[in-house]
C-alpha cells in the first residue's frame, strides 16, 4: 500500500468512504428516504386522512398492504405521507444546532479565557437538560408546536456540535503544520481558511449524520408523547403512540413504523461511520518484524553454542513466526546463561532480540508465537528444571516472579498509573508468597532500599507519574527481583535514561548479579552498555545470532561484518569521540 | 495528611463549577419561562378577564417585578423547599414534586443498576473476546441499540412480557416503600426499557477503553510479574479503563432522565415526567419550572458522584493537568460517539 499525500486523501474521503459496501447500501437508503419525504404524499396509495369505519384495525390485505388503524385509514399511505413532516423536523433541530454550535466552538478557542470559561460553562448547563424534559418545558411555555419542539431540540443538540468543532480545531491547533504555518507568518485567517475547515468539514459531516439519526429518535419521541404533532397530520412517531392504544390487538402494528425508523437511523450512523473511518485510515506503517522476518540472513549458519557453567537457562533451536504463522522472524537461536553471568545480546532493532526474550518470559504479542525449539529453565539445588515451553497460564503466573524476573525500557508504563507503587509491589509480594500485609509492606521498603531509593517510605505511597526515569526503573527492578527470582531479564532496560543515571542503574545490576547469584540476560542496541557490563555477547542479526563470545573479544576484534556495522554506527552516532573505539574495547578489557 | 487535602480539593473543583452550571441552566430555563408568556391569569381569569384584574393577579404572583428580582426570589424559596403553587390546581409544587420525585428515583436506580451490570458484562466479555463470534455479536446489538426509538423498546417488551407471556403487568405503579415486592413487578419492565440505551454506551465504550488497557505496557508489566490473569484483568486494566465508562455512565443520566418522560407515559406511572408533560399541556409554568429544576439538580448531583468517584479511581488525573485533559479528551470522544 502506498502512502497519499494529506490533500489527495481528504478530497477522496467521501469516494473511500463508498468504496464500503455498506456505505453505499445506507447511503442508497438515505436517498430513498429523502424521495420519500419529499414525494411521499403524492405517491400515497391512498388519502391518509380518509377514514372509513367499516374497515378498522385491519391486517395486511391487497387493498392495504399494511392495514388500517382505528379510524379505517390506510397506514401504508399515512407513512409514506407522514415522512415528510418526521424528516423536516429533525432536520431543522440539526440545522439550528450546527447554526448555533460550531462558530461558538470555534471562538471558544481564538476569544480568550473569560469567553472560553463562560461558553464551556453555557454548554455544561445545556448538557444538564435532557432533550425530552426540555422540549415538554419549552412546548408548555411557548405553546404546543413543532416549531417550538424542534428548536428545544436543536438548542440542545448545539453543545455537541460546539464540543466536537471544538475538540477538532483543538486538535488542529497542536499540529505541527499549523504551528508551522504561523511561525511562517501566515495570517489567521488564511490557516482558518486553508487548514481548519478541511479539517472540520468532515467532522462536522459524521457529527451531522449522528445528529440526524439521533433528532429523528428524539422527533418520534417527541410525537410520541404527542409534542409537536397536529392530530390528523401523520408523523411516524403518532403513529407508533396511536399503535400503542390498540397494542392488545394489533401486538405487531408498531414493527413498521419501528423499523422505518430504525433503518433511518441506521443508514445515518453507517453513514457516519464510514465517512469518519475513510477520513481517519492511513497506509499502516511496515513493521520492523516484517523487516527482520523477509531480510534473507547473510550467511546461514548460526553460530555454535557456547555451553555456560551452572547454566540457568538454555535456549536450542529457538524459531519465532509472526503473522499468526505466515512468517519467521527468528530462525532457530540457542544460547546458555550460566548463574551469576551476564550475557548481552545485541543488534539493530527487528534482529529478533527482543522476540527471543519475550519467548523466554512466554509473553510474546498477539499473532506472534514460538514455532520450534526448545526453551528451559534449568533448576538448582532448591528448584525444579521447567520446560518453558509446555506451560499453561496458571504455570506461567508460579515462573514469573518467583523464577523469571524481567524488566522493561520506559519503566513508568509498566506500572499501573492508578496505584500507588509500594503497593504495586506487595500486590507481586503477596501473589507468590504468604506475607502478612504489614510483612509484605515491610519487605517492600526494604527492597527499596535495597534498590538504592532513598527514601523508601515516600517513593511507597507515590504514584508512578511522580517518579523520575531512573527511580521508576529502581521500583520495576525491585518488583523484579521481589520473587528472589534465578534469571532477570532486562529488554533495553537502561535505553531511555540519561547518561548519568544508565550508569547508576548499570551499577545497581551488576551488584545484584554479584550478590545474589542472579543470571542476567540484556537486551540492548547499545555496545557501550555491552562493553561496560556483560561478560558475553550474542550479537543478533536478521533472526540469527551472527556472532558471539566475551564482551571483549566481540567489540574489540569483530568477526562478523554485521557486529562491524553496529560498531561503526556507534562511531558514527557521537562524532567528535574519535577515541570511543578504543575507549568501549579499554572498558571490556 | 496531603492524601485528604487532595480529596477536598478534588471535591471543591468538583463543586464549584457545577454550581456556576446551576446558576446558568436554571437561569435559563426561568427566563424562558418568563419570556414563554403563559401567566396565569391567561390560565385561571380566562379569556374575558380586565386588564386590571390581569395586572392585580400578576402583582399577586409577583410577575411584575424585574426578571432577576423574580428568578433569585424564586432561586431562594426553591432552596428552602417553597417552589410556588399550581397556576391549575393551587396545590404546593413541592408537594406534587414530593410525590412523584420517589418514583423516578427508584426506577432511574434501578434503570442505572440494569445498565451498569448488563453493559458492563457485554464491554467486557467482548473486550476479553475481541474479534470473536461474542464480540461482534455485542457490537451489532449495541449499534442496533443506537438506532431504537426508546419507546420501541418499551413497547417491545410490554408486548413480549404483557401481552404474549402474560408475565409482568403493562403500567401501573407501588411505591418501593410500600411494597417492594409489587413495585419491582411494576418497576422492571420500564427500568429495562430505559437502561437499554445507557447499556449499550457503556458496553462500547467499556469494550474499547478495555482493549486499549489490555494493550498498555503496565498490563504486560502485571503479567510480568506472575500475577493471574484474573488479577491483571480486574485491578490493573479495568481499574484504568472504567473510567471513561463511568464518564459516558454521568453522560447517560440527562439520556435516562429524558427516557424516563417516554416510559411514564407509556408504563403510566405517576412521576416528575408525567407532571411535567400534563403542566406542559396546561401552560402551568410554576410545575414546569420545579420540574426542570428537579431534573437538573439531579443530572449535576449525579455528575459530581461521577467525577469525585473517577479521581479516587484513577488518582492521577488528580493532580496531573495534562491526565486530567486527556481524560476530559477521552470523556468528549465518549460523547461525541454517544
Amino acid at each position: 500500500m502506498s502512502a497519499t499525500p494529506n490533500n489527495t486523501r481528504r478530497v477522496g474521503i467521501l469516494r473511500r468512504a463508498l468504496r464500503l459496501n455498506s456505505a453505499r447500501v445506507a447511503l442508497g437508503i438515505t436517498v430513498l428516504i429523502a424521495v420519500l419525504a419529499v414525494f411521499g404524499g403524492a405517491l400515497a396509495p391512498h388519502d391518509p386522512l380518509a377514514q372509513d369505519t367499516s374497515a378498522v384495525l385491519q391486517g395486511p390485505s391487497g387493498r392495504h398492504w399494511l392495514g388500517t388503524d382505528y379510524l379505517g385509514r390506510d397506514v401504508l399511505s399515512r407513512l409514506m405521507a407522514g415522512s415528510g413532516r418526521s424528516i423536516v423536523g429533525a432536520l431543522e433541530a440539526v440545522g439550528i444546532g450546527l447554526a448555533l454550535g460550531v462558530l461558538p466552538g470555534l471562538a471558544s478557542l481564538w476569544l480568550g479565557r473569560v469567553y472560553e470559561w463562560v461558553s464551556l460553562r453555557i454548554v455544561d448547563a445545556f448538557m444538564t437538560l435532557p432533550y425530552v424534559v426540555f422540549a415538554v418545558a419549552v412546548t408548555g411555555f411557548f405553546g404546543n408546536s413543532l416549531i417550538a419542539a424542534m428548536t428545544a431540540v436543536g438548542v440542545l443538540i448545539a453543545p455537541l456540535y460546539f464540543r466536537v468543532t471544538r475538540a477538532a480545531a483543538l486538535g488542529l491547533t497542536r499540529t505541527q503544520y499549523v504551528e508551522a504555518a504561523e511561525l511562517y507568518g501566515a495570517s489567521r485567517r488564511r490557516i482558518l481558511r486553508r487548514h481548519l475547515w478541511s479539517k472540520i468539514l468532515p467532522t462536522i459531516a459524521v457529527t451531522t449524520a449522528q445528529a440526524l439519526a439521533a433528532a429523528l429518535l428524539i422527533v418520534s419521541s417527541l410525537a410520541f408523547l404527542g409534542l409537536g404533532v397536529q392530530p390528523p397530520l401523520p408523523t411516524w412517531g403518532e403513529l407508533l403512540s396511536s399503535d400503542l392504544d390498540y397494542l392488545s390487538q394489533q401486538p405487531w402494528a408498531p414493527l413498521v413504523p419501528g423499523l422505518l425508523i430504525m433503518l433511518v437511523a441506521g443508514a445515518l450512523n453507517a453513514l457516519a461511520d464510514a465517512v469518519r473511518d475513510a477520513g481517519s485510515a492511513g497506509a499502516p506503517g511496515t513493521l520492523a518484524v516484517d523487516q527482520a522476518a523477509e531480510a534473507q540472513a547473510e550467511d546461514g549458519q548460526s553460530a555454535e553454542t557456547v555451553p555456560a557453567a551452572d547454566p540457568v537457562l538454555r535456549v536450542a533451536g529457538l524459531r519465532v513466526s509472526v503473522h499468526g504463522g505466515r512468517a519467521e522472524a527468528v530462525h532457530g537461536v540457542s544460547f546458555e546463561v550460566g548463574r551469576g553471568e551476564i550475557v548481552g545480546l545485541v543488534g539493530e532493532s527487528g534482529s529478533g532480540k527482543t522476540l527471543t526474550c519475550r519467548s523466554v518470559t512466554g509473553l510474546l504479542a498477539p499473532g506472534c508465537a514460538r514455532s520450534g525449539g526448545s526453551v528451559e529453565l534449568l533448576g538448582g539445588a532448591d528448584t525444579e528444571p521447567v520446560d518453558l515451553t509446555a506451560l499453561d497460564r496458571a504455570g506461567w503466573n508460579a515462573v514469573r516472579g518467583p523464577r523469571i524476573g524481567i524488566v522493561f525500557q520506559d519503566p513508568a508504563s509498566y506500572l499501573n498509573p492508578s496505584i500507588p507503587v509500594g503497593r504495586q509491589l506487595v500486590e507481586a509480594l503477596r501473589a507468590h508468597t504468604e506475607l502478612s500485609k504489614a510483612q509484605a509492606r515491610a519487605r517492600a521498603l526494604e527492597l527499596f532500599g535495597s534498590v538504592g531509593l532513598r527514601e523508601p517510605e515516600t517513593v511507597y505511597a507515590q504514584y508512578p507519574h511522580e517518579l523520575s526515569g531512573g527511580m521508576a526503573q529502581r521500583v520495576l527492578i525491585a518488583i523484579a527481583i521481589s520473587g528472589d527470582p534465578e534469571l532477570l531479564i532486562a529488554d533495553e532496560a537502561t535505553s531511555a535514561l540519561d547518561v548519568l543515571v544508565q550508569a547508576e542503574v548499570l551499577d545497581l545490576l551488576r551488584s545484584l548479579v554479584r550478590e545474589r547469584g542472579l543470571a542476567l540476560l540484556l537486551v540492548t542496541h547499545d555496545l557501550g552498555v555491552v562493553a561496560e557490563l556483560c561478560d558475553r555477547v550474542l550479537v543478533f542479526d536478521a533472526g540469527r545470532i551472527v556472532e558471539q563470545g566475551s564482551a571483549a573479544q566481540v567489540v574489540g576484534a569483530p568477526a562478523h561484518p554485521r557486529t562491524k556495522r553496529l560498531l561503526d554506527a556507534a562511531l558514527v552516532w557521537q562524532p567528535g569521540f574519535e577515541d570511543v573505539h578504543s575507549e568501549l574495547i579499554g572498558a571490556a578489557s | 495528611m496531603s492524601r485528604y487535602a487532595g480529596t477536598l480539593r478534588a471535591v471543591v473543583r468538583a463543586v464549584s463549577v457545577p454550581v456556576t452550571v446551576f446558576l446558568i441552566a436554571t437561569f435559563g430555563t426561568y427566563a424562558l419561562g418568563a419570556l414563554g408568556g403563559a401567566n396565569p391569569a391567561a390560565t385561571v381569569l380566562g379569556q374575558d378577564a380586565t386588564p386590571s384584574a390581569i395586572a392585580q393577579l400578576n402583582h399577586q404572583y409577583g410577575l411584575d417585578r424585574p426578571l432577576l428580582v423574580q428568578y433569585f426570589s424564586w432561586l431562594g424559596h426553591a432552596l428552602s423547599g417553597n417552589l410556588g403553587t399550581s397556576y391549575f390546581t393551587s396545590i404546593p409544587v413541592s408537594t406534587s414534586l414530593g410525590q412523584a420525585l420517589p418514583v423516578d428515583l427508584s426506577l432511574a436506580t434501578l434503570a442505572l443498576t440494569f445498565a451498569v451490570l448488563l453493559g458492563g458484562a457485554a464491554g467486557i466479555a467482548s473486550a476479553l473476546r475481541r474479534g470473536r463470534p461474542l464480540d461482534r455479536i455485542v457490537s451489532a446489538v449495541c449499534s442496533a441499540l443506537a438506532t431504537v426509538p426508546p419507546f420501541l423498546v418499551g413497547i417491545t417488551l410490554i408486548v413480549l412480557f404483557a401481552v404474549v407471556f402474560r408475565l409482568l403487568p403493562s403500567g401501573g405503579y407501588v411505591p418501593l416503600t410500600q411494597n417492594p415486592g409489587q413495585w419491582l413487578r411494576f418497576a422492571l419492565l420500564p427500568a429495562l426499557a430505559l437502561s437499554a440505551e445507557g447499556a449499550a454506551a457503556i458496553a462500547r465504550q467499556l469494550r474499547t477503553s478495555l482493549v486499549g488497557a489490555l494493550d498498555e505496557n503496565y498490563v504486560l508489566g502485571a503479567a510480568a510479574r506472575g500475577l493471574s490473569a484474573r488479577r491483571v484483568l480486574l485491578r490493573h486494566a479495568l481499574r484504568n479503563a472504567a473510567g471513561p465508562a463511568l464518564t459516558v455512565l454521568g453522560v447517560q443520566v440527562p439520556a435516562i432522565i429524558g427516557g424516563a418522560v417516554v416510559a411514564e407515559k407509556m408504563f403510566a406511572l405517576p412521576g416528575v415526567a408525567q407532571l411535567a408533560l400534563t403542566a406542559g399541556s396546561e401552560r402551568d409554568v410554576p410545575v414546569i419550572q420545579g420540574a426542570l429544576l428537579v431534573t437538573i439538580g439531579v443530572v449535576l448531583v449525579s455528575n459530581i458522584a461521577v467525577n469525585v468517584v473517577l479521581t479516587r479511581l484513577t488518582p492521577q488525573a488528580r493532580r496531573s493537568p495534562s491526565a486530567a485533559r486527556r481524560r476530559a479528551g477521552t470523556a468528549r470522544a465518549a460523547e461525541a460517539a454517544a
